[in-house]
């Protein structure tokens, strides 16, 4: 399946020529989950604070779907 | 350590000893400990009887890195109870080295008396006339200065909305590079300075330490641990640096919780054009800094310079709360709009969060369409001009809230809420419900807690867990703002040693133990003498409450409501 991932903050640093525009389109088995998404991609558990799909907030065990829009945050702090 | 008084009635000046009773206080601690004993609660905060405090956090001046945190405390104008403002910048630090633990200015000047209140690399301080300078503003107030005064002083002044009394003044202090851009914008202290006849204070710099370390080699070497850490930690060491707290703008518009057009939708379908990955794109573009050191001792580097198109500097430092109180909350995409906004605000002494709330407000009564940033522009101008319009707007949401007989007001005790709708992420609902400052986010920060799938385990869109996560965090932050560290810094806390580590420095510093529950005790303590001073200026819990716009009206994305009970709000402090 394909995903349109969108990566904010610093993650973007490691794809080059990453578009931020529109982001990156990932191939992944069907089956595969955000944990699964994020070792693809290199993204370390600690260095993902926040996942959405669509405007949905899920946890590392959610099952992906063909074309979901996903976007990995760093973790926040702030104030 | 010693504690200067200044009596604007009869201009004394006196240097006092620290009471024993406020042995290891500064910042918030000892503003709201002073505060507290001192100020009737019932009395005007514009009146003789209110103090204004400056103090230093207990640790600034200290070998650890980012505590150069300045408080400053009163009676609020704005809401009427009890207020501690923190800020960056140099101050804090040349107030320490200079062994003053605090700035009590009481009493009034008669009319037309204005004043600067300077301390000397020797520690003494003096009142001058401030006349010709009344009715600056604060760029052109502290370039002056540096010409009477000297390049190498620390300067905490007023604008036009300070001398005008007005409920929203800030109070601005200058940055490492000399420029009055750092702001203790909440809770109208700039006014209460104005009341004061004070336009400035002025610290001359000085290469003395800060005494009063009792094993500074100990200290030393924990406070090695703690600057290593946040060097280290990704967020403060390298995401900080490069896109500012404006990295937050995509996050929490991704959660839903981004309060656009006075908070009627959690998020603005333009934020990508006002975010901090823009942001950092324009200022590279145009030569300007994206990393910048705005305060003493700081090893993050936070601070920007936003310029224009020809490369000329327009603001520093463009931050998240005033993009989105700027920007999303009045409906504007245009991030020079914001920049320039940022800097009239600074200039004029203005909060922008209860400014760009107040605009907000007067566009949603209808006074003027959404996302017109020049109207916005022309409205903040007013403030300075002293005309009607823009006292009100000076005043803040409240004010504007009234004189257009508008109801949709995101106040909590009279002070707009921040940059996160309480209505998708509850916690900051318990935190803005129940803070003695009123809507205040710095007070209990658990956006983190409720947004962070992955380490979080509290549903940002219920109850659960919430009131306790708040409670912790403000206790928590009542400490870190009594010794003076950066909010950003906690990330220094990530070592092996966490919050020990800084146990340890207090101790080294103190010379006596200090463990897990002295923190603890610390936190609730410096809060209790905030309630109990509400408490007698008359708050009850019924301001502990939101206002109904947020109980009654679902917001876009996820149409939630705030859902904590008022028995549950009532039981964050019941201690």
């Amino acid at each position: 399946m394909n995903l349109n991932v969108r990566l904010y903050g610093n993650l973007s640093r490691s794809f080059e020529n990453y578009d931020s525009a529109g982001g990156l389109i990932i191939e992944l088995p069907e089956g595969a989950s955000v944990n699964d998404l994020l070792v693809h991609l290199n993204i370390s558990r600690s260095r993902a604070g926040m996942v959405l799909i669509g405007d949905r907030l899920v946890k590392k065990d959610e099952k992906l779907c063909e074309g979901a829009g996903v976007r990995i945050f760093q973790p926040l702090f702030g104030g | 350590m010693k504690i200067i008084r200044v009596d604007m009635g009869t201009k004394t000046i006196t240097n006092e000893d620290m009471e024993p009773v406020f042995t290891g206080m500064g910042g918030r601690g000892l503003t709201s400990f002073i505060i507290n004993d001192e100020v009737p609660p019932e009395c005007d905060p514009l009146g003789p009887d209110n103090r204004l405090v400056f103090a230093p956090g207990y640790l600034s001046g200290s070998p650890l890195v980012n505590t150069c945190r300045f408080s400053i405390g009163a009676k609020s104008p704005l809401t009427g109870g009890i207020k501690e403002s923190n800020v960056g910048g140099t101050v804090a630090c040349d107030l320490a080295n200079q062994g003053i633990s605090a700035i009590i200015i009481e009493g009034k000047p008669g009319p037309d008396e204005y004043y600067v209140l300077r301390i000397d690399g020797d520690g003494k301080a003096t009142l001058t006339d401030a006349g010709n300078l009344w009715g600056k503003r604060t760029y052109e107030l502290v370039s002056g200065m540096k010409d009477i005064y000297g390049p190498d002083n620390s300067i905490t002044c007023i604008g036009p909305a300070g001398e005008l009394q007005l409920s929203a003044a800030s109070v601005q202090t200058t940055d490492r590079d000399g420029r009055p851009c750092r702001a203790a914008g909440r809770g109208g202290l700039g006014a209460v300075m104005g009341s004061k006849g004070l336009k400035a204070l002025v610290i001359e710099k000085n290469a003395k330490k800060a005494e009063g370390i009792k094993d500074r080699k100990l200290f030393k070497d924990c406070a090695k641990i703690f600057a290593k850490a946040v060097k280290e930690d990704e967020f403060s060491g390298e995401t900080l640096p490069e896109l500012g707290t404006a990295v937050l703008v995509e996050a929490i518009n991704a959660a839903g919780a981004f309060p656009t057009r006075n908070a009627r939708e959690g998020q603005f379908e333009n934020a990508d054009k006002i975010s901090g990955e823009t942001m950092a794109r324009i200022i590279r573009s145009r030569g300007g800094k994206t990393s910048h050191k705005g305060c003493e001792h700081c090893i993050i580097n936070c601070s920007n310079e936003y310029v224009d198109e020809e490369g000329k500097y327009i603001t520093s430092s463009l931050e998240y709360e005033t993009i989105w109180s700027m920007g999303g909350m009045i409906g504007n995409d245009d991030l020079d709009a914001i920049a320039r906004l940022d800097f009239l605000c600074d200039d004029i002494g203005l909060d922008t969060i209860s400014t760009g709330v107040a605009v907000a407000v007067a566009m949603d009564a209808g006074y003027k369409s959404f996302g017109d940033a020049d109207v916005a522009v022309r409205m903040v101008e007013e403030v300075a001009k002293g005309t009607d319009l823009g006292k009100i707007i000076g005043n803040g949401p409240d004010a504007v809230g009234k004189h257009f007989n508008h109801h949709r007001v995101p106040t909590v005790k009279g002070q707009s809420i921040a940059a996160y709708d309480p209505r998708a992420i509850q916690g900051m609902a318990v935190t803005y419900a129940t803070s003695p400052m009123g809507g205040d986010h710095t007070a209990g920060w658990v956006v983190d807690q409720n947004l962070e799938a992955f380490g979080g385990t509290i549903d940002a869109l219920g109850s659960e867990g919430q009131v306790e996560a708040s409670r912790n965090t403000q206790i928590h932050m009542a400490a870190i703002d009594t010794m003076g560290i950066c909010d950003f810094a906690q990330t220094g806390l990530a070592t092996p040693e966490g919050i020990n580590n800084v146990y340890k420095m207090i101790s080294a510093k103190s010379g006596k133990a200090f463990a897990e529950e002295d923190w603890t005790n610390l936190g609730i303590k410096v809060i209790k003498a905030e309630l109990e001073f509400n408490k007698k200026a008359g708050f009850t819990k019924e301001q502990d409450r939101l206002p109904k716009m947020f109980y009654e009206e679902p917001l876009p994305p996820h149409n939630k409501v705030v859902v904590i009970s008022d028995k549950e709000m009532d039981a964050t402090f019941d201690f």
